[in-house]
């Protein structure tokens, strides 16, 4: 934190974080770690479906306890020098992948497809005790949340996601992801749902029907375009009336400035140097609107 | 806070995202390494796994 140079509305945070299916090791799927992320073993068997009782979160379990340690620590080093975000939770179809494996859940779409809908929602309470508990510890000193995406609200906000999503089509999506979506929209005060690569834009036209959905993080990925190769993406957007969050490159900023409404939309920028970020941050308020 | 000066003004920008009323210019969120970096600590962990659940070598 301290090698790093904040521009803009960039601020010093961190994030407690044992990797993207901490969720599901808090149902029984032991964590394996690697250098940069971890992954869960898919515990959930073929059986376990076929006579499939609802899961219960393991609030006393070696993972959560080591979470809520984590999260008190930072809570106490951090405060009045950065902010602590609610760590990165995986609910609903991201959960089962973790549970199942990608290969078995998309065999489950076919043989069990009452299975996943059905087993998303029952893991929802485990995500709402969960959220509540990370986001009451992390605002001991610190007013409002933040998570790993890097935005900060006044109230509880969380990321919405469904990686799940590039591998099922849209009436897939609407049958058996769109109930717990819109349960956790429900639940929070905002979210940004994180779109994950070209394959899930099959979605997009339905993510921005719904009406608690706040705007979307695109993420195009690695070997793709980048952002300023994405305007129609971010257009269509930005003209259903909802906030964008994107990775820019430096290359990117003045395409995007010229050619997107500011109102709602972030840019993240990694630059090489601080006189980059500085001329960046310049850059953007030359571009300035007049405001009357 | 510490790390950043002036949070008052940074949040009421972040209101005014979450409000699509941040009329002026986009939420900028610009990182960069500094241009003088101080040492991280080493990591003397035998797995990564201790590396990964050693709370205080993570906040440091």
């Amino acid at each position: 934190m301290q090698n790093t140079y904040f521009a803009g509305e960039a601020y010093a945070m961190y994030f407690p974080n044992l990797g993207p299916d901490f969720f599901a090791a808090c149902y029984g799927a032991p964590l394996t770690y690697g250098e940069t992320t971890s992954w869960s073993a898919h515990v959930w068997r073929d059986e376990d479906v076929q006579n499939y009782t609802p899961p219960a979160l393991d609030t006393q379990g070696f993972y959560y306890q080591k979470m809520l340690e984590m999260t008190r620590a930072a809570v106490q080093d951090a405060r009045d020098k950065y902010l602590v975000g609610v760590t990165d939770i995986h609910p609903g179809a991201d959960a089962l992948v973790a549970l199942r494996g990608p290969q078995q859940l998309c065999m489950d779409t076919v043989d069990y497809p009452d299975f996943i809908a059905r087993a998303a929602m029952d893991l929802l309470p485990g995500f709402q005790r969960m959220f509540d508990d990370l986001f009451a510890l992390s605002t001991t000193y610190q007013q409002g949340s933040t998570t790993w995406m890097g935005i900060w609200h006044p109230g509880r906000w969380y990321v919405t996601s469904c990686d799940f999503c590039c591998m099922i089509s849209p009436a897939m999506f609407e049958d058996m992801i769109l109930e717990e979506l819109n349960a956790e929209l429900d639940f929070l005060d905002a979210s940004m749902f994180h779109l994950d690569g070209p394959g899930a834009l099959k979605h997009l036209d339905r993510l921005l029907e719904l009406p608690k959905l706040k705007g979307i993080q695109w993420v195009y990925g690695d070997g793709q375009p980048t952002a300023a190769h994405w305007l129609d993406v971010l257009r269509k957007i930005q003209n259903a009336g909802k906030m964008i969050q994107v990775n820019a490159t430096p290359e990117d900023l003045p395409v995007l400035l010229e050619n997107l409404k500011p109102e709602g939309v972030m840019y993240n920028i990694y630059a090489p140097d601080e006189d980059t970020a500085r001329r960046l941050l310049h850059l953007a308020d030359a571009h300035r609107k007049i405001l009357y | 806070m510490r790390y950043c000066e002036n949070w008052e003004h940074i949040s009421q920008r972040y209101l005014a995202y979450w409000a699509r009323e941040n009329h002026d210019r986009p939420i900028l969120n610009i990182r960069a390494p500094r241009d003088k970096r101080v040492p991280l600590p080493a990591s003397h962990h035998a797995t990564l796994e201790q590396r990964w659940l050693d709370t205080q070598y993570q906040l440091d």
